[in-house]
């Protein structure tokens, strides 16, 4: 009984204390739960930048900054979005927010008439879902590289990039080195596993107008001639000429280009300054081989504020914050994600020389439309595209098969 | 001893040599790439048209930048403290259980231990979401009220990290067998002596466990230390994060530093390799000894 | 005998802990098995949908072959080799125990720097192998990115790691065989071979068995190695269901249907293990 009492004592002592401290949380500034995904240190110490500017000017708001590293971001939303624990705020990957905003996760953006002239049409589109405002995006794109050093190496002009399709077959002959009959240098990296609908989705949309993997919603829309001749090409390449080596997208390697196994290939453009270190005054730029069109992918990250955040208000304030001309110029600087606003653009070309490519390369880019079953439909179609590319199915077959399988997935 | 048999006694431990020797070189192969590639320069690793093993300057300065790419000692020590705190609990906790299981009796001994078997046969991953939601629902943790609901419970805490690790279905069935081999006439005599069930496991079977208990010892905290998916799941500050987690940070925009990378995985490697080779002749003479016995 | 119900106090800090964190989880995901959880909505029963579901999934289907390959030969090769070694060190010679070290030290590593250090090793264009074949003037193979050796080459890895630990356990198996059994067997004339087979093998029956049924539940479980070297590819070739368990749950939100997964792998391993102690109890004291 003695213990009985002892326990009821410790009991209401712990009762006490949490009323305590409850209240004394009243009193205390707005918290506001911010996470963002990526291990590069640069972004979190532009993050705490911006942060602290933003807290400096609104005193009674306090932000917690968590940094999660990709591996372990999917992973880690997804548990939060189980417990119903999700931040206030947080970055959101590109198709990652395809699959959540249909979930009704999201609050919507209350976008004012100034911000909606200033900011890129194609920025707001891609995070809108049914024609409202969910997200920011912080964009990436993959501009087309080569190695000059590898150009003047097989007798090519060094400032002359390949200009279309068959030149860059042309030239990817001339430049692939081999050893023992096996490729140890590509011609041009194309890596056809792992996330291989990407580099399909570049040249898919360079042969069509418009061209995307699927509608918003999901329903697959690659399944015609172009995307047949896309698909020939880029696999001849690989089975036919035998210029390419195998590599993956999304490697812990980082790709066969980066890593300097090939001669052409389209970085992030998140990773060419530190290319540009570590290789100066060999790397060129220029738009991607133009077939019809010219179109380079455009991905990056979203920033969200979430639906059932506990301070909603104050995380669609700071959300505003971030994406207003100061900040989003801090964020290039340090986390290099394009600046989105045509007041920024004069700046952002004169900011770097290969900028200005950069800059064409966001206007005519392409990229995944909202499917909230974007982690099957994406592997779904990488596996049936490797199919082609290990010359396992026509290309025809290949796209015929992931095709009738993104159907079934859409409507289920 | 007739020089013949002398000879070809003596030919027999050359050729053994040779062979144990290529044998373990081989072996050790993978890790030497790994001590000569922690010690290249960037550019060697990275850009080299093929693979050279030695490298051409040598880079003791990598262990130390590599440090600095992210807070290092913070998960060190938190990896320390988590799994000797795992260790040292489950340690006991299982010797007891694995005392009770084997020797004392009770009323549905045999039904509670072929439970816990459940426990060794489970796949991680797949409870990982319902051990993620229990742990934020602890009550009157990390801001919940006395039902669990409201706050984050043991998420992100070293209550999240060590508590689950305390129970071991394995630990548990190692203990027991071994203690099966222990005779009983041990316990009988101990308890005509008047001693109580308690006195008996601190007094007799923990002694007689030392074999045993280094074995789980070491095999815990191997298990704790390099345990990855588990501290992703349920923490999420950088300063709750472990070792392992650790090695995360290195995958960059556009190029992995393969020469950091690998100094990293030998410096969280190297307190269990150094914990081995002190406690290594404790653990192999005797390992598992209760596995022998059936 | 008097019964000594404070076992019941000595045994409850785990049993709660063992309830709350692993049984109370696995009942909640055979529950989440017959449903369609995806973690935005409360979990809706849907009755053994996912179940028929996996039974027509080609890459569930090939999920099960590959991890059941990857049990055949990772465990066959790791305990056949470790046996060996075992057998060659149990001399007391000078050196054994730097020899019997070094095969245990890559047990000892996270699962994580051998992944990515055989990850290295398999580079198709600089790895160790690529050049080790040219400079042999080998053909070189694409290795991981090959859909027919992938597999294989994970297993590795695997292999690696776990020849040492049960090398280790055999060896104090050995240690406990008296060596009467083999002067008897000299003097009867029979030879290593013999005396291996007829008094070393069915004497090391108890660890044998446990060590199976330890190595078997642990490369049923293979995640790591699949999740830095392959990601389940090259087409599939290297997925395991536990993969396909992460897969389906956190890549696309399939609560419900990686459930089932974790269902039908805790059967498979179940049964394994309720089998191996039916059989091993033979020469031990019983469960």
């Amino acid at each position: 009984m003695k213990q009985g009492k002892a326990i009821g004592q410790w009991l209401g002592l712990l009762m006490l204390l949490g009323a305590v401290a409850s209240s004394a949380a009243w009193a205390q500034a707005t918290k506001i739960e911010f996470w963002m995904p990526g291990q590069e240190p640069t972004i979190r110490s532009t993050m705490e930048g911006v942060i602290k500017k933003y807290e400096a000017q609104h005193p009674n708001v306090r932000i917690n900054y968590t940094q999660v590293p990709w591996e372990e971001w999917f992973t880690k939303l997804t548990a939060a979005i189980a417990g119903n624990l999700t931040p206030d705020i947080s970055g959101l990957g590109y198709g990652q927010f395809g699959m959540l905003v249909g979930k009704d996760l999201f609050a919507e953006i209350p976008l004012e008439a100034a911000d909606r002239q200033d900011i890129e049409a194609w920025a707001l589109n891609a995070g809108s879902y049914r024609g409202k405002l969910y997200a920011f995006l912080l964009p990436e794109t993959r501009p087309f590289a080569y190695r000059k050093d590898f150009f003047v190496e097989a007798g090519l002009d060094p400032n002359k990039p390949p200009k279309n399709w068959d030149e860059l077959r042309e030239y990817a002959l001339k430049l692939v080195k081999r050893r023992g009959g096996k490729v140890i240098r590509a011609g041009v990296d194309i890596p056809y596993l792992g996330w291989v609908e990407q580099v399909y989705l570049t040249f898919y949309a360079a042969k069509k107008e418009n061209a995307n993997l699927w509608e918003e919603g999901g329903k697959p829309a690659f399944f015609d001639q172009e995307g047949i001749d896309t698909l020939q090409y880029l696999v001849d390449l690989r089975l036919k000429h035998d210029v390419v080596l195998p590599s993956d997208q999304q490697s812990i390697m980082g790709t066969a280009f980066e890593s300097g196994a090939a001669a052409m290939g389209f970085p992030k453009s998140q990773g060419l300054p530190m290319l540009l270190a570590s290789r100066p005054g060999q790397i060129g730029f220029a738009l991607p081989p133009k077939e019809t069109y010219s179109k380079t992918l455009t991905l990056g990250t979203f920033l969200a504020v979430y639906k059932n955040a506990k301070n909603k208000k104050e995380a669609l304030e700071f959300q505003r914050f971030i994406n207003s001309k100061e900040a989003m110029w801090e964020i290039y600087k340090g986390i290099l994600f394009l600046p989105t606003r045509k007041s920024l653009q004069e700046r952002f070309i004169t900011d770097q020389d290969y900028n200005r490519i950069l800059a064409e390369c966001l206007k005519n880019s392409v990229s995944y439309a909202v499917n909230p079953r974007f982690g099957e439909a994406r592997k779904t179609i990488n596996d049936e595209l490797g199919e082609a590319f290990y010359g396992r199915k026509s290309p025809k077959d290949a796209l015929k098969a992931a095709y009738d399988k993104l159907l079934e997935l859409s409507q289920r | 001893m007739p020089t013949g048999m002398a000879r070809r006694e003596r030919a027999q431990g050359v050729l053994f040599y040779v062979f144990m020797g290529i044998l373990a070189l081989v072996m050790l192969f993978p890790l030497l790439i790994m001590v000569t590639t922690s010690l290249k320069s960037e550019a060697e690793v990275y850009m080299q048209e093929a693979f050279t093993i030695f490298p051409q300057t040598w880079r003791f300065s990598n262990f130390i930048e590599t440090m600095r790419v992210a807070a290092w000692g913070r998960y060190f020590l938190n990896s320390v403290f988590v799994t000797s705190a795992s260790v040292v609990g489950s340690l006991f906790l299982n010797a007891l259980a694995g005392y009770c299981f084997a020797v004392l009796r009770f009323p549905f001994r045999n039904a509670l231990f072929l439970l816990l078997l459940v426990g060794i046969m489970v796949p991680y991953q797949a409870l990982i979401i319902p051990q993620y939601l229990i742990l934020k629902s602890v009550p009157l943790f990390g801001g919940n009220d006395l039902f669990g609901r409201g706050g984050t419970g043991w998420l992100d805490t070293f209550w999240a990290l060590i508590i689950p690790q305390l129970s071991g279905s394995f630990g548990i069935f190692l203990c027991r067998q071994y203690f099966l081999g222990i005779p009983r006439e041990l316990f009988e005599a101990a308890r005509i002596d008047g001693a109580g069930p308690f006195r008996v496991f601190v007094h007799v079977y923990l002694p007689l466990g030392k074999p045993v208990l280094a074995s789980l010892a070491i095999l815990k905290s191997v298990a704790v230390w390099n345990d990855f998916f588990y501290p992703l799941i349920m923490t999420s500050s950088d300063s709750m994060r472990t070792v392992q987690l650790g090695l995360q940070a290195y995958r960059s925009y556009a190029l992995f530093r393969w020469d950091l990378m690998m100094a990293a995985c030998i410096l969280v490697s190297l307190p269990l390799i150094i914990a081995f080779f002190v406690f290594q002749r404790n653990f192999m003479e005797t390992a598992v000894a209760s596995g022998i016995k059936g | 005998m008097r019964s000594d119900r404070i076992a019941y106090l000595f045994i409850l800090p785990n049993y709660a802990i063992y309830l709350a964190f692993i049984f109370a989880p696995a009942l909640a995901v055979v529950y989440l098995g017959f449903t369609d959880y995806s973690f935005v909505a409360a979990p809706r029963l849907i009755g053994l949908q996912n179940y028929f579901r996996l039974a027509a999934d080609r890459i569930f289907i090939r999920a099960v072959v590959n991890t059941i390959l990857y049990w055949i030969i990772t465990v066959g090769v790791s305990m056949a080799i470790g046996l060996a070694l075992a057998v060659l060190l149990n001399k007391p010679r000078r050196g054994v125990a730097f020899f019997r070290g070094t095969f245990y030290l890559p047990n000892v590593l996270s699962l994580v720097a051998v992944a990515l250090m055989w990850l290295w090793i398999y580079d198709p264009a600089r790895g160790v192998l690529t050049t080790l074949c040219f400079a042999l003037g080998l053909p070189a193979s694409d290795w991981l990115f090959d859909p027919r050796l992938a597999l294989y080459l994970v297993m590795v890895p695997g292999v690696w790691t776990m020849l040492g630990f049960n090398m280790v356990i055999y060896l104090a198996g050995l240690q406990t065989i008296s060596p009467d059994y083999y002067e008897v067997a000299k003097i009867e004339g029979a030879s290593a071979v013999e005396q291996f087979r007829w008094i070393t093998l069915p004497l090391l029956r108890p660890i044998t068995f446990f060590i199976f049924v330890m190595s078997s539940i642990r490369s049923f479980q293979v995640f790591d190695q699949i999740y830095i070297m392959t990601r389940g590819g090259p087409l599939n070739t290297t997925t395991t269901i536990a993969f396909e368990i992460y897969q389906n749950g956190f890549q696309y939100y399939k609560m419900g249907y990686a459930s089932s997964m974790s269902v039908v792998l805790l059967l498979i391993v179940g049964a394994l293990t309720l089998v191996n102690f039916a059989y091993g109890r033979e020469g031990s004291e019983g469960v």
